[in-house]
């Protein structure tokens, strides 16, 4: 007997206005998976992963997350993220909090940790991620590249079964995508389940268990990382993967 | 193009063309030139009221220093009151007045910005209530509850103070103002501030309890103390329908007794004695502001 999977995504379809963002969008993700989302700009990787943290509410298809529907009337967004963490593009820390109090309001109001107990965690995931020494700054005084890990240690704070990664090396400085590739290296080798979407090919074949291929709301094309990314099957992800290459120089 | 010359010298425009001679003693002596403007200001100003022809009944008609004293400090034989206490009603009424706009804004802001369908309701009566109150200039609502509100002769609405009519009448013309100070300032919070909340577990009220509204509250605090001024300055209206001796009714009485509108002066100088640094203070919060956004401190990007 196979475990369920913690994901299950159906026919999925998502519309903003007249416009269909996904299309028919079938995943699986078990635990322990790291799924790689890649596709050009606008072909629906962002809604999807906002959809998976019921940030967005789809028009049809369904979610199956630890075995719930999230459509069903009962399912609390707030609940969902509780367990589904989430990290930007453009970081999103709060600006009027220190990286500490960033990273304790989770677990402080969402999980009602006491203080103490909810500083000492987080004082100890900014410690893993070299970040301990900036737990007093505000956001404003760091890099680009600790912002970034720091909203990662934030969603981690809350112990997610699930995170999802949103494009989070697209705004960085290229000398500083490394230090954040690296934090999220760690994690999948740790165990934790991911999907992310991304433009950064190598980084994708290093940590996948699988790529997705995404055009105009709908999956083209999935399958493990050196088989897609080598040897993919559809001409448009052939067409796709070309341009990254020739772009990558 | 054959005119364009690989050497570096292609033909364009020049970089020089000649300064006046005045912008370039301004630039030399900046503070020199600053002060005989200023200086040249306050001349021309003292002139044209020492040479006009009605100068002299000017002066002692409103700026006589023997009247000031008097509409200052009262004259109890004359039973004329001393201004500065009646100034000190209109302080009164204006902080109380303040402290309940701060509060019944908020419930207003929260609602109109809900999206609940349960609130539609409420929101369109919170949407009505700040339409009519912002449309509605204070002197009209001044009238309208002081000799509306008696008429009514509902038990308790009836048979209020002045004070508390004063009070009822602020509130409800500021309030809304405030109201919609709250909400731009919320609105100016970026949304993926609102989505970064959401995405650690957040409910709804938690986001904006320690994420919104902290940042706005640095982006209204310098419209608030504008409306602030503003309602100072309007407590003067409140005498109007009431028996109540504030400081424009004292100032009218002062007139009525001497025949001299040095009192109406006083009680200017009474006003700005608290709005100008008021809107000094702002001003500083604006800029303090415009500051932090320079210096990236608040993300303006979504």
């Amino acid at each position: 007997m196979t475990e369920a999977p913690l994901l299950r995504v159906y026919e999925l379809i998502k519309k903003f206005g007249d416009r269909t963002v996904l299309n028919g969008i079938n995943l699986e993700v078990s635990s322990h998976e790291v799924v790689c989302l890649i596709g050009a700009s606008g072909s629906g990787k962002s809604t999807l992963l906002r959809c998976l943290n019921a940030l967005e509410v789809p028009e049809a298809g369904s979610i199956e997350l630890l075995g719930v529907d999230l459509a069903d009337d009962d399912v609390r967004g707030e609940l969902v993220r509780r367990q589904v963490g989430m990290v930007f593009q453009s970081f999103n820390l709060f600006p009027h909090r220190s990286v500490l109090d960033n990273v304790t309001l989770g677990p402080r109001r969402v999980l009602r940790h006491p203080k103490a107990q909810a500083v000492t965690a987080a004082l100890q995931l900014l410690e893993r991620f070299g970040l301990a020494e900036k737990a007093k700054d505000y956001p404003d005084r760091l890099s680009g590249g600790q912002q970034q890990r720091v909203a990662i240690v934030r969603a981690l704070a809350m112990e997610p079964r699930l995170l999802l990664l949103d494009e989070i090396t697209s705004a960085l400085d290229p000398e500083l995508v490394g230090e954040v590739l690296d934090v999220v290296r760690e994690l999948a080798a740790t165990g934790m389940t991911m999907v992310l979407a991304t433009h950064e090919m190598e980084f994708a074949r290093d940590v996948a268990t699988s790529v997705v291929f995404l055009a105009e709301g709908k999956i083209v094309e999935s399958g493990p990382p050196e088989q897609l990314l080598h040897d993919p099957q559809d001409e448009r992800t052939k067409v796709f993967l070309r341009r990254y290459l020739e772009g990558a120089g | 193009m054959a005119s364009q010359d690989p050497s570096g010298a292609a033909p364009s425009t020049p970089l020089t063309r000649p300064r006046s001679r005045l912008w370039k003693w301004t630039r030399r002596r900046p503070r020199a030139i600053s002060l005989a403007s200023v200086a040249l200001l306050i001349v021309t100003i003292v002139l044209v009221f020492a040479l006009s022809p009605g100068a002299q009944s000017f002066g002692h008609f409103f700026l006589s220093p023997h009247y000031l004293r008097l509409a200052f400090f009262g004259d109890e034989s004359q039973s004329v009151p001393p201004m500065w206490q009646a100034f000190l009603k209109n302080v009164g009424l204006c902080l109380v007045a303040e402290v309940l706009v701060l509060l019944w804004a908020l419930p207003v802001a929260l609602l109109r910005m809900s999206k609940s369908a349960l609130l539609a309701g409420p929101r369109l009566l919170a949407t009505f209530y700040v339409d009519l109150a912002r449309g509605l200039p204070l002197i009209l609502v001044v009238l309208a509850v002081y000799f509306g509100f008696p008429q009514l002769e509902i038990p308790f609405v009836s048979s209020r103070t002045w004070f508390e009519y004063g009070l009822f009448c602020l509130v409800f013309c500021y309030g809304a103002y405030v109201s919609e100070v709250y909400r731009a300032g919320v609105a100016a919070v970026p949304f993926a501030q609102t989505l970064a909340g959401k995405a650690i577990g957040l409910n709804q009220v938690q986001v904006l309890r320690y994420v919104t509204i902290p940042q706005a509250l640095r982006i209204v605090i310098a419209p608030l103390i504008n409306d602030f001024v503003s309602l100072q300055k309007d407590t003067a209206i409140i005498g109007i329908g009431a028996g109540v001796i504030e400081v424009l009714k004292a100032a009218q009485i002062n007139q009525g007794v001497y025949f001299n509108d040095t009192s109406y002066a006083a009680a200017g100088l009474l006003f700005l004695a608290i709005c100008v640094p008021l809107t000094r203070l702002a001003e500083h919060f604006q800029a303090k502001d415009q500051e932090l956004r320079l210096a990236g401190a608040i993300q303006v990007t979504a």
